[in-house]
């Protein structure tokens, strides 16, 4: 008999078995090969373990397996309708169920053992002890298959077992199984329940562990109880009895006269559609009937995903991959059971044979399962919702870094995988019989399908049209079919040319979508321009001794301003981790005193101050060996301080960040020794600033190049100070002027290398998707815990797959070539920018959108900060071969400059001889800038630090910035003025408001030269 | 001491309830051993319910079921070795062949079992190697009948065999029915076949809102009833006495009625009258009987009117 019921269910079973083998397999093997397995999993987290996508698939794979063989088991045989022939068969049923339980036990362990294989062979399951996991997984499996019988033996459809044989599992893995395993561990603990000794007893525990495989036993006995219910209750009755017999004749002649006058009617449908006095009475039939068929498992399925949500709230549950799995799922259902009736009661035939529009049930039922379908969607994020609105919050911390970014496009990511579901279920659900199956193909269609658009979604710029095109085809091939459902001719050949026609057309829509996502972005000539930058233009790491020598006095002194050495951290010997690496621990830039910071740039502003702390604490600063080590640097061959080729769009820049006082601590000192008797040494100083700002500058990218020009200002700023105090030494003056000179021949506007370094830093970005999501996601945190890492890990892993789709690699390499262009041919450059989604990364499109503004403002402050310091260095000279200030600018030329001095916007300075005016800043406001930033970004940039435009120019004596707009400096008599006219061309004697830069307001710029010190006074 | 019982069936106020609506609402049958007993009814009036109470697929709610003396609830087990049973739709594995289900079900029967099945198979000419889905609702059906045989039940219980069956294959399985009876088997049929329920039937029950009107003899039942036709001359004559009018037709001059429990006096009088010729008098076939008996009239019609059927008074039960 046994024989005869495991042979019967081999028979039955044997395709789906086959099926889920192969499919399992297949997709084992494809996840394994995309996501390497580890080889030991010793101290994994649960959590650890439900977010490795390949034990994930290898789990999910078991427990379908079973679930779908239990769920077929009893229910199979009502689909089929041989369920009384079966339990008509003169056995009892506890023998029924057993046969069937052995059989389908040997399918599942059969499945299982395939599936095994394959998941060891791929590095899924740990090749160590694989005995033990090949025992777990087969109680793993077997639980699942013994709650999906639990589920058939309720259920009268396979479908509808193996769901609630799912409902169940769940809610036991939930509740019986926790709760259990906690009371074994309670009572098998030392010193507890059998254990009262603490001895450890084996006893305890093997009665702890026995304990816990007998609650796998659970679902067998609940489905072996329901299913011999009958049994039971004859065995009862056989005790109590039936009534006594009683004596009546064999043959009646009994005539009653009952009729049916008397019964009630019966009542009328209870539920009335609301009144649409508009649509056709056809058509609200449809839906009335579309209302009747799906609100039951619409309450059904909204209940379930409310339950699949609510382990949403679970912090290290990944919402990327929990919310597609489930709502995918449910979508599918949703579309078969849309027409489960039809199919398997043979209801389609109805609309057949009464010749009625099946145009309109189509509708309707598209329709009405669309919004049943959003409604489950809906009931599935409901916990999350209301979190969200508990805390006044616009988003949660829990779930996901990735879907919470202020700009992913969270809605189309939630119905993208709800709809496809409902999508490929309306269809699927036409083409089979079997409830079951159709869930089974359409579940796997979809996902593909629907997946095909995540890595669009993860790379942002994702156009409605793209996503929902495919879905409409999908179910327009639906309405192709419907006829032929209802006639019962999906097999022939004209409903095989539809399919075959509305399969053609989604994946045309597929492929269009796709195409698009890559045409859309123009291949422009320079796309591969950066790669010979990065060959030929950025000096190599061997040889590039400036920079190494740089770098390293840049390590010397952020190790003596945040008072510890980088590698403190470190284990010895050994390389960091990327979480020291990353750590601010190991970042060489710290802290530096606010006091001394301010405390030396006021030296700079207003000269050297006898300030005995700051001198101690200069020697200290410079006694550490890294301003020689800056200057051996410098000396030699131009170096590139940060390589681009190092760096992505949210790397920090480390070593610039180490050097970030160096200027300013050089020119202090310079000033100190001039203040010493060396005037020499800011000389030096300077020299060496200059060529620091050009060794950061240096193909490298706009943050540098910025950083750069300001150091460059700091020496211009400095300067004055020093002409102040510097009594005669033509040679000094000249020498100055010499090395502006050199430096002003090096200086010129290099706007292209740093759009090509900034693609360099594009391109690494793309292929470093992990590295570059890490950081963002507070990766660099040293208190993110172990499972917001592993959460952290799964939605970058996901992402960096996403980025290495073909069609997206693609994209990626055009949007290389396009990105830091300033005339970008698309509607909106930061939503075609595959960072547009995440938040935190929008500097890469404000580089790309502000990047020539900005430099060519910073361009303009400095050069004018140049020309004009080179005026001043030749009026002294020319004053101290004279002894009197130039009386015009024409005289200097060309004795001391070149050329006539002009300012940046190309007009002649303006010169002039005090005859003892105030000099008054103007109170008015200024007048509106051209072009006009959009204010977001202006908003950006200010909070984005992104700086340089707003530096003012003072080179006079300085206002206090109380006084900033009602300053009156009194300029002796026959002190040179010199002044820009500025691209607005608007001055007033004594009275003046010059632009110079384009970008922004930047300040007034008066150059007043500082008088020679009167001969009585030179030492 | 064991004695057989009497009865095949045995039925004492049975109750069953879908969702609280009686099905079965208090039948009582017996089936003597040996018998043929034809169970009629309409649709929905429980001839199924009690079928299935009798292959123990449903418990009683009420009253109590036997078969063969044993609880048909309590002893299903041990009854479906004893009983055959042919479902009104049966369904069986489409996908294996005659031969194979044949050895699936013999797997859970007494040995033997898949010998006579065969046997029968072939007596029904049944191909051993065609699949079940190859079948036509006839073939499906002789499938089942070889199946509920290849028992050897002592019982044989069939419900609805033959619906949705053509003529000759309804006859072929009816015929085959008969040979069943001549060995001795006791059948509990129901059909909406009554015609062909009367060539082979000896006791006929009628079920009506669940519960037994009649149970007697098929020639016990026909003979209360007989058909009358008659020309007349003048007014028509006065028919109260001649017993009851079950159904009433006239044509013209002419009249045909179907009586109930005549009265021989009463009709050898009307025969008599002068103004009544043509007279033909003859007995009803099992249709006509169950149709008087089932068919609802609002009132008894009397002969001044044209056409109407009545239905029979209400007797005092015995």
């Amino acid at each position: 008999m046994i024989r005869a019921l495991v042979w019967k269910e081999f028979r039955e079973q044997v395709v789906i078995v086959i099926a889920l083998a192969v499919l399992g397999c297949g997709l084992i093997a494809a996840v394994g090969m995309l996501n390497p397995g580890t080889a030991d999993v010793y101290g994994w987290s649960a959590g650890r373990f439900l977010t490795d996508p390949g034990f994930l698939t290898f789990t999910m794979l078991l427990v379908s397996t079973g679930v779908v063989v239990g769920g077929t088991l009893f229910a199979g045989e009502k689909e089929r309708g041989t369920n009384q022939f079966f339990t008509t068969l003169p056995v009892a049923r506890w023998r029924l169920w057993a046969g069937k339980m052995a059989g389908g036990g040997v399918l599942v362990l059969a499945v299982t053992g395939v599936l095994f294989a394959a998941a060891a062979a791929v590095g899924v399951v740990p090749a160590r002890v694989l005995p033990a996991w090949g025992l777990a997984v087969g109680a793993f499996a077997l639980a699942a298959f013994g709650w999906g019988a639990v589920g058939s033996v309720l259920a009268r459809n396979s479908l509808a077992g193996a769901g609630l044989g799912a409902v169940f599992g769940a809610l036991g893995a939930c509740t019986v199984y926790p709760l259990g395993v906690l009371a074994v561990m309670e009572v098998a603990r030392p010193g507890r329940g059998l254990d009262v000794n603490g001895s450890g007893s084996t006893l305890a525990w093997t009665t702890g562990m026995l304990t816990v495989f007998a609650l796998f036993a659970l679902p067998f006995l609940i489905s072996a109880w329901f299913y011999t219910a009958p049994d039971h209750d004859r065995r009862l009755r056989a005790v109590f009895g039936p009534p006594p017999r009683t004596d009546f004749p064999t043959y009646l002649d009994r005539t009653t006269g009952t009729t049916t006058d008397g019964e009630p009617r019966r009542a009328g449908p209870r539920f009335t559609l609301p009144r649409f006095p508009r649509l056709a009475p056809s058509f609200r039939a449809s839906a009335w009937l579309v209302w009747k068929q799906t609100r039951v498992p619409t309450l059904i399925l909204s209940t379930l995903g409310l339950l699949c949500g609510l382990s949403l709230l679970v912090p290290d549950v990944p919402a990327v991959i929990l919310w597609p799995s489930v709502t995918l799922f449910l979508g599918v259902l949703m579309g078969v059971i849309g027409w489960a009736d039809e199919q398997g009661n043979g209801a389609g035939r109805f609309w057949v044979e009464r010749r009625t529009p099946t145009g309109r049930l189509w509708l309707a039922k598209v329709l009405g399962g669309l919004l049943s379908t959003l409604a489950i969607a809906v009931a599935t994020a409901l916990p999350i919702i209301i979190l969200s609105m508990a805390r006044k919050l616009g988003r949660v911390d829990h779930g996901s870094y990735l879907l919470f970014e202020y700009d992913f496009p969270l809605l189309r990511f939630a119905l993208l995988w709800p709809v496809y579901g409902f999508a490929v279920g309306h269809l699927i659900g036409l083409l089979f019989r079997k409830p079951i199956v159709s869930v089974a193909v359409a579940t796997m269609v979809a996902a593909v399908a629907a997946m095909a658009w995540l890595p669009s979604l993860l790379g942002g710029g994702l156009s409605r049209w793209q996503m929902w095109v495919p879905a409409a085809a999908v179910l327009l091939t639906a309405r192709l079919l419907v006829w032929a459902m209802a006639a019962d001719r999906v097999g022939g050949r004209r409903a095989i040319t539809r399919l075959a026609v509305g399969s053609a057309a989604v994946l045309a829509a597929f492929a269009a979508g796709l195409a698009y996502r890559v045409l859309e972005i123009p291949s422009v000539p320079e796309r591969d321009d950066d790669l010979a930058f990065k060959a030929n233009d950025i000096p190599p790491f061997e040889g590039d001794d400036a920079r190494r020598e740089i770098r390293r006095g840049g390590v010397l002194l952020s190790e003596f301003l945040t008072g510890r050495r980088p590698t403190d951290a470190l284990p010895a010997g050994n390389e960091p981790t990327p979480e020291q690496f990353y750590s601010f621990a190991y970042e060489p830039v710290g802290p530096m005193p606010d006091g001394r910071r301010r405390l030396t740039e006021a030296v700079i502003e207003h000269g050297w101050t006898d300030d005995p702390n700051l001198a101690v604490w200069l020697d200290a600063v410079f006694a550490t060996g890294w301003a020689e080590a800056v200057e051996v640097g410098v000396s030699k061959p131009l170096g590139t301080l940060e390589d681009p080729r190092d760096l992505l769009v949210n790397s920090p820049l480390r070593h610039l960040n180490a050097l970030d006082m160096a200027d300013t601590l050089l020119l202090v000192q310079g000033l100190r020794k001039q203040a010493d008797g060396d005037p020499a040494a800011f000389v030096r100083a300077a020299d060496t600033v200059l060529g620091l700002s050009r060794n950061v500058r240096n193909k490298s990218v706009l943050a540098c190049g910025l950083a750069a020009r300001r150091m460059e200002r700091r020496v211009y700023q400095a300067v004055p100070r020093w002409l102040e105090k510097l009594h005669g030494r033509a040679d000094l003056v000249a020498e100055l002027h010499c090395i502006l000179d050199t430096h002003d021949a090096w200086a010129k506007p290099d706007a292209d290398a740093v759009r090509l370094a900034e693609q360099v830093v594009l391109r690494n970005s793309f292929q470093a998707a992990g590295e570059l999501l890490r950081r963002r996601w507070n990766y660099t945190q040293q208190s993110t815990s172990e499972e917001q890492r592993r959460l952290i890990d799964v939605e970058t892993d996901l992402v960096a797959l996403a980025w290495r789709m073909p069609w997206e690699m693609e994209r990626h390499e055009r949007l290389i070539g396009t990105g830091n262009r300033t005339t970008y041919p698309l509607r909106e450059p930061f939503e075609a920018s595959p960072f547009s989604g995440l938040s935190g990364l929008w500097s890469v499109e404000m580089r790309s959108y502000s990047m020539p503004r900005v430099l060519d403002a910073a361009d303009t402050a400095t050069t004018a900060y140049r020309r004009f310091t080179r005026i001043l260095l030749a009026a002294r000279l020319y004053e101290l071969a004279h002894d009197a200030p130039p009386p015009t600018l024409e005289v200097l030329v060309p004795d001391y400059l070149p050329a006539a001095a002009t300012d940046p916007a190309g007009w002649m300075v303006v010169y002039r001889l005090s005859e003892g005016e105030d000099l008054r800043y103007d109170t008015r406001t200024p007048p509106p800038l051209p072009p006009p930033l959009p204010d977001e970004i202006v908003a950006r940039i200010a909070v984005g630090g992104v700086s340089g435009m707003t530096d003012a120019l003072w080179i006079a004596e300085r206002p206090s910035p109380s006084d900033l707009y009602q300053s009156v400096v009194f300029i002796p008599p026959g002190r040179p003025i010199v002044s820009p006219v500025g691209s607005v061309r608007y001055r007033l004697p004594g009275h003046t408001m010059p632009q110079v830069a384009p970008g922004g307001w930047a300040g007034t710029l008066h150059v007043v030269p500082p008088p020679a010190p009167p001969p009585g006074d030179r030492p | 001491m064991s004695q057989l019982p009497a009865d095949a069936i045995y039925i004492d106020k049975l109750v069953v309830r879908y969702r609280g609506k009686p099905a079965v609402d208090g039948l009582s049958l017996r089936v003597p051993r040996g018998s043929v007993f034809a169970l009629l009814g309409d649709n929905g009036a429980g001839k199924s319910t009690t079928m299935k109470v009798l292959t123990g697929q449903l418990r009683p709610d009420g009253g109590r079921a036997e078969l063969l003396g044993l609880d048909c609830w309590n002893s299903a087990d041990t009854l479906r070795h004893k009983v055959g049973y042919v479902p009104d739709r049966p369904k069986l594995y489409d996908w294996m062949t005659v031969s194979e289900i044949g050895w699936f079900t013999g797997a859970f029967h007494q040995p033997g079992f898949r010998d006579r099945y065969l046997d029968w198979a072939g007596r029904l000419a049944l191909d051993p190697n065609k699949k079940l889905k190859d079948f036509s609702k006839g073939g499906y059906a002789r499938v089942s009948l070889a199946l509920a045989l290849a028992a050897d039940p002592e019982v044989l219980l069939l419900d609805e065999p033959t619906s949705g069956l053509d003529l000759h294959t309804r006859r072929e399985f009816l015929a085959n029915l008969v040979d069943l009876a001549a060995e001795g088997r006791t059948i509990l049929i129901s059909s909406h076949s009554i015609s062909e329920l009367e060539r082979f039937a000896s006791h006929v029950g009628i079920v009506q809102h669940g519960k037994i009107t009649h149970a007697t003899t098929l020639d016990a039942l026909r003979g209360r009833f007989r058909r009358v036709g008659f020309r007349y001359d003048g007014s028509p004559p006065d028919l109260r006495m001649v017993g009851t009018v079950c159904e009433l037709s006239r044509v013209g001059r002419s009249a045909q009625f179907l009586l109930m429990d005549a009265d021989a006096d009463a009709l050898a009088a009307l025969q008599a009258d002068p103004a009544v010729s043509d007279y033909e008098d003859g007995p009803v076939n099992l249709e006509d009987v169950y149709a008087a008996l089932t068919r609802p009239a609002d009132h008894v019609p009397a002969f001044g009117e044209r056409n109407g059927v009545a239905r029979p008074k209400p007797e005092a039960v015995r």
